[in-house]
């Protein structure tokens, strides 16, 4: 990975940001000058120029201007501070975010579906993630807070310089500090960075505990016994970090506290004591205002050096998502596929998940209007050879071809846009149902294909019953109305989905989820209606659908080992022919004659 | 008022949990709170007071004596506290949280999670508890701290005129006023914007993570999913843009006209009169007092602007805490005690199972899922639950092992009621569920669901599970973690092996009632008659009752069930059952005729 400078890093991002909300980064920065500014400006001006004028017996009216003056100046100050922070920041604050996950939306949506699945891929991408989300606001506090402080210092600097500029001596104790200050924030980091692997381990704890999907083996086993003691370990790790690190970390703490504010305190009491005491050329009001300005600015001083040992600290998340942001985005992929697909290829394929090898030197294929099964055990790689026809994972060994031309080079979007996809982890989104449906914005044109769609999947006539319509809200979680989805519905849905993006190419997954056989035969009906005479590719480890299919691909462990027509792979006497004869038996053995009588009387009653 | 309750709530519970460090904490607030004023009032008016008016030195010495003590000592409290003391405190009160909370929630009834809105306002919430209650302690505490630095500030008055201590007392109170319905304003602002909030972080998760992200690539789903959240965003602009004039009047007003016109600036007016014009105080008291001032409006706008502003945010948080707190303190948990099954696991008459006229409704539903059911599973016998998605099947599941509670009825264990505690559950039955879940430990402990495990015991479930003939190899044996997630070691399974290793906890602890919910839903035909064949031979002789919608699984059960509409409609054996030619001989014809048919048949059919 790569590493920045802090400064390019906040640059970076400070660029982007105004670029995202201009007015918004203005308005805050010129705010926090203001801010630091009349602040320092009342403590050392004023109350200078006040005390000198009272003591060299001036009247009210000669403190009245400069008085007036910065109220005047507040009031300006305060209100555009209350109209910007009630009226514009959230939503200047929203638009900001907006830009910078825009930038990640546009990286997400081209990389590789693989960058999702794979953990070593994702661990980049979710420190970017964390850094929209966690990182880019304090980073953008940090530089204006730090452009204040900067202003601030020059005001003092000019004033310390015109009033006694000796005491720009304690800018030694500064440096000090600063070193300090950054030992402190480096180990500070260290132990963060160690503290790391065991937070992940509680976390892991806390999210099992909430989870729905947890939520029944928990009160049924002793497992919450185990998390329990995962997470103590855990916490007795942090403790034992914390430990580790605690005297140091709190000796340093302790001289950075003296050094800075205490220490710059006692100097400048003790040189006043001796101008004023030893050589009595001191006045009250240049004692008053300089240790009020020495004050200051060191316990400014003292804030900043936390600011910066943070800021180092941050930097790292802003590299990830600059790796990110500045990826190339795949170059090459760009040549249009022909208008139909004709064939499709498979050439000696292989494909893996970061170690694990999920396919092993497949090749195969397609021609236009064959009705292909692909069959196997579960994790026997169908899956993802279905991802591989689409273009949603890429092989890396091998190649599949379309139309002659290497998947891989073409225009990906296009390419895929030619597949109709019943994928078995299909998602249904928090959305109207027009919109599951056709999945995108409905324009007027489209309401007719989601009208026909629904009537086909039978979404309708659900929709109907509970008194909604295709604009109705799906999900509960930002709308009270919403409807929670039963499976059945939520398979109809897919169905209905299906049917609005129909193509030349079907590719149908089972569904992953246990479906009594009657309704898993009634999907299939309907799904080989939907793909009727257009080229299918249809996946099941359940033989029971192979005779729907021309030819089958049998996977086992990556690898295909058979394939063939139903009749072909039977009278071979293979592998598939040992699963078929296995599910099947299941409902022979018994006897043949009594399973006769059985249905003829069953079909007689029913 | 509402809120304040909350707070105090939070506070006592983290008082109960650990009251030294509360105590140790508020003394660590304090000092903190109050270092500006010791610094910048204090020790600043004593220094100039004596250098002013000419005071002996050796006054000075031991002003600054007593700076050098009070800094080496604080530095080394606060040094101590946040380096050593509070983190390893923190920790473990984060470890008690977790504990008090989590597992509440984990004995909570099943049914919260089926009821959205619960789920979604408060168990969600609890995410974080243990940050939160924290960030809400630290709150209050400086809140307290910041509120004595005034008073501090405020003693170097004392000496120049009551009048204006009572002036400043006065608007004060105005401003705590002000900020209350200031911060009351924003709350419900923000609490309106909850939703479009979670609409926002709902679109950018489908765009950002997994689960969209298929969709994004098939149908360019991202442009709906941006619109979407480019919706939220506008609305969230447009609705603080339209709301924000009111607070930002009353802010003004807070802000500037009290706190800076009237506090601050009137303060140096009234000082510089006492001064020039009726000469009651010197320069020094005028310079100390005009630092004082500043100190005090400083710490006015931190506690306003940051700590109780955020205080009132937390609000929501320690709203869902206490509600949660008070709904599993009600007897919504899960009994404490058991009500008489337990002890005795060897009791020979304790595994039968029976449910007697049972209905249960879901909360917020009008239909009952089952619908006055009665059912007898004798002792040793096997009973299949058969029928369509939706016919209630699972929902028995439950109801057997204790998860949900009916509406009435009773669900009777060795003749016993089944109201249970988890742990009791665990040592009874064998139980596979359908969406079953691999844990991030060792394999072993996911065999066992339990700390303590026997190896041997273990070693065999495992061997019967036929896990290892799928080609699995574990690099530390049974100690290997399932996944790679906390270990390299770790091993990653297919789907395949994960079914198997979770079938290999029926084997262990020599359970004699089973419970299983569609056993081999997603396994390919060699491996589910295997599955078959190993679950009839464990389940010899075993109290068992198996959901199954693949009738192959069990018609060889000693009694089979059809369910429907929440009720069982037909039962008997399988011979018997076809027999008599219902619902399922039906539902049989279906499942095995697919096998009968010729596929060139069938391919002929589909042509047409």
């Amino acid at each position: 990975m790569e590493t920045r400078p802090v400064y390019s890093n906040y640059w970076y991002i400070l660029k982007h940001a105004f670029r995202f909300s201009g007015i918004g980064v203005a308005a805050s920065m010129i705010l926090r000058i203001a801010e630091f500014f009349l602040e320092s400006f009342s403590a050392l001006w004023v109350l200078y120029r006040v005390i000198e004028i009272m003591e060299n017996g001036g009247g009210f009216a000669d403190i009245l201007p400069w008085i007036l003056g910065t109220m005047t100046g507040y009031m300006v100050y305060y209100a555009i501070l209350k109209t910007y922070d009630s009226c514009m920041k959230t939503g200047c604050d929203a638009q900001i975010r907006r830009g910078f996950d825009s930038m990640l939306f546009d990286k997400s949506s081209h990389m590789d579906l693989i960058g999702f699945d794979d953990p070593s891929y994702y661990a980049g991408y979710s420190r970017a993630l964390y850094c929209v989300e966690n990182v880019i606001g304090p980073v953008l506090a940090a530089v204006f807070n730090m452009a204040a402080f900067v202003v601030m210092l020059v005001n003092t600097v000019v004033f310390l310089c015109t009033v006694e500029a000796w005491m720009l001596v304690t800018g030694l104790f500064a440096i000090g500090t600063y070193r300090l200050g950054n030992q402190y924030g480096k180990l500070r980091a260290d132990r963060q960075k160690e503290k790391l692997e065991y937070e992940r381990r509680q976390d892991y704890v806390r999210q099992v505990s909430l989870d729905r999907n947890y939520a029944q083996e928990l009160r049924t086993s002793r497992i919450m016994d185990v998390m329990d003691q995962m997470h103590r370990e855990a916490a007795e790790g942090k403790q034992r970090v914390n430990r580790e690190y605690g005297r140091r970390l709190a000796a340093l703490s302790f001289w950075n506290t003296i050094c800075s504010v205490d220490g710059v305190e006692i100097f400048c009491y003790g040189y006043a004591a001796l101008r004023i005491l030893v050589f009595h050329n001191m006045d009250v009001a240049e004692m008053a205002v300089l240790f009020a300005a020495v004050i200051q600015y060191s316990s400014r001083l003292r804030r900043m050096m936390t600011l910066l040992a943070d800021m180092r600290e941050k930097s790292g998340y802003v590299d990830a998502f600059r790796n990110m942001a500045e990826m190339k985005s795949e170059s090459g992929k760009t040549q249009p596929c022909g208008a139909e697909l004709e064939k499709l290829e498979f050439r000696n394929v292989s494909f893996r998940y970061g170690d694990s090898v999920v396919l092993h030197d497949v090749s195969f294929q397609i021609g236009r209007g064959e009705t292909v099964m692909i069959a196997g055990a579960n994790g026997a790689g169908k899956s993802t050879l279905a991802k591989l026809m689409m273009g949603l994972y890429h092989p890396y060994q091998g190649e599949v071809i379309c139309n002659g031309k290497d998947v891989s080079r073409l225009e990906q979007q296009e390419y895929r846009s030619r597949f109709s996809y019943m994928p078995q982890d299909f998602q249904v989104y928090d959305m109207s149902v027009g919109e599951n449906i056709l999945m995108r914005e409905p324009a007027k044109q489209d309401l007719q294909t989601v009208y026909e769609a629904a009537a086909f999947a039978g979404v309708d006539r659900w929709l109907g019953k509970q008194g909604k319509d295709l604009d109705s809200q799906v999900g509960r979680a930002f709308d009270a109305e919403g409807m929670e989805l039963s499976g059945g519905q939520k398979q109809s849905l897919a169905l209905a989905r299906l049917y609005a993006h129909r193509s030349d190419f079907y590719i149908l997954d089972e569904p992953s989820s246990a479906m009594d056989p009657i309704a898993e035969a009634e999907l299939f009906r309907r799904l080989l209606e939907v793909s009727g005479g257009k080229t299918t590719v249809f996946i099941s480890h359940r033989l029971i659908s192979a005779q729907y299919a021309d030819r089958i691909l049998l996977l086992d462990h990556g690898r295909i080992v058979e394939t063939g027509s139903h009749e072909e792979l039977m009278q071979k006497g293979g592998l598939y022919a040992e699963m078929y004869t296995a599910q099947a038996s299941c409902y022979q053995d018994h006897s043949a004659d009594r399973m006769t009588t059985g249905t003829a009387e069953g079909g007689a009653v029913g | 008022m509402k809120r304040e309750k909350g707070i105090l709530f939070t506070l006592r519970f983290i008082f109960s949990q650990s009251p030294c460090y509360v105590c140790m904490s508020l003394l660590y607030y304090i000092v903190t709170g109050t270092m500006p004023a010791v610094h910048n009032v204090l020790v600043y008016y004593l220094v100039i007071d004596i250098l002013a008016s000419g005071k002996p030195a050796a006054r000075l010495l031991a002003v600054v004596a007593f700076l050098i003590a009070y800094s080496a000592a604080t530095g080394a409290f606060c040094g101590w506290y946040e380096e050593i003391y509070s983190p390893s405190r923190e920790e473990r009160l984060a470890d008690n949280v977790k504990t008090l909370v989590l597992d509440r929630a984990v004995r909570m009834d099943l049914q919260v999670y089926d009821a959205p809105d619960f789920f979604n306002n408060i168990v969600l919430n609890l995410e974080g508890a243990h940050v939160k209650m924290l960030e809400v302690m630290k709150l209050s505490m400086m809140t307290v701290g910041s509120i004595l630095s005034i008073a501090m500030s405020l003693t170097v008055y004392i000496g120049i005129g009551m009048a204006y201590l009572g002036f400043m007392l006065v608007f004060g109170g105005i401003s705590v006023q002000l900020s209350r319905i200031i911060s009351a304003k924003q709350y419900a602002r923000k609490k309106r914007l909850v939703p479009w909030e979670r609409k926002r972080a709902y679109f950018s998760g489908l765009l950002l993570r997994r689960q969209g992200a298929q969709d994004v690539r098939l149908y360019e789903a991202d442009r709906i999913f941006k619109s979407r959240y480019d919706d939220a965003v506008d609305h969230i602009r447009e609705t603080v843009r339209k709301e924000g004039i009111g607070i930002a009047l009353l802010g003004f007003i807070q802000g500037f006209v009290i706190e800076q016109m009237i506090l601050h600036f009137g303060a140096m007016l009234y000082l510089a009169y006492e001064v020039i014009v009726t000469r009651t105080i010197g320069l020094a008291q005028f310079a100390s007092a005009f630092k004082g001032v500043s100190v005090i409006a400083d710490t006015l706008e931190l506690i306003f602007d940051r700590y109780l502003s955020r205080l009132y945010e937390c609000g929501l948080f320690v709203e869902s805490f206490r509600e949660f707190m008070e709904y599993a303190d009600n007897g919504n948990e899960e009994n404490g005690c058991s009500s008489g099954v337990g002890g005795d696991a060897n009791d020979p008459g304790g595994y039968s199972l029976q449910l007697e006229d049972v209905v249960f409704r879901y909360p917020g539903c009008e239909n009952d899922v089952i619908d006055h059911l009665s059912l007898s599973v004798p002792e040793g016998r096997r009973v299949a639950v058969v029928g369509f998605n939706g016919a209630g099947k699972s929902t028995l599941v439950k109801l057997l092992l204790g998860l949900y509670i009916p509406q009435s009825g009773s669900v009777l264990l060795g003749g016993m009621p089944a109201d249970m505690v988890r742990k009791e559950r665990a040592d009874r039955f064998g139980i596979l569920f359908q969406n079953y879940n691999l844990y991030a430990v060792s394999v072993a402990h996911n065999i066992a669901m339990d700390i303590t495990y026997n190896d041997e015991q273990v070693e065999r479930a495992v061997e019967a599970s036929g896990f290892y003939l799928s080609g699995a190899i574990l690099p530390d044996g049974l100690r290997t973690e399932v996944t790679k997630e906390f270990s390299r070691q770790g091993v990653q399974l297919s789907g395949g092996q994960q079914q198997l290793l979770v079938s290999g906890r029926l084997y262990y602890g020599g359970r004699k009632l089973f419970v299983l919910d569609e056993p081999s839903a997603s396994l390919d035909p060699r491996m589910e008659l295997e599955m078959n064949r190993r679950v009839w031979e464990l389940t010899e002789g075993a109290t068992t009752v198996i959901i199954s919608h693949r009738l192959s699984m069990t018609r060889n059960a000693d009694l089979i069930c059809y369910m429907e509409n929440g009720k069982i409609v037909e039962k008997g054996t399988h011979d018997e059952l076809l027999a008599a030619g219902g619902c399922y001989a039906k539902l049989w014809k279906t499942q095995a005729e697919k096998y009968q048919i010729r596929p060139s048949l069938a391919k002929s059919e589909k042509v047409c």
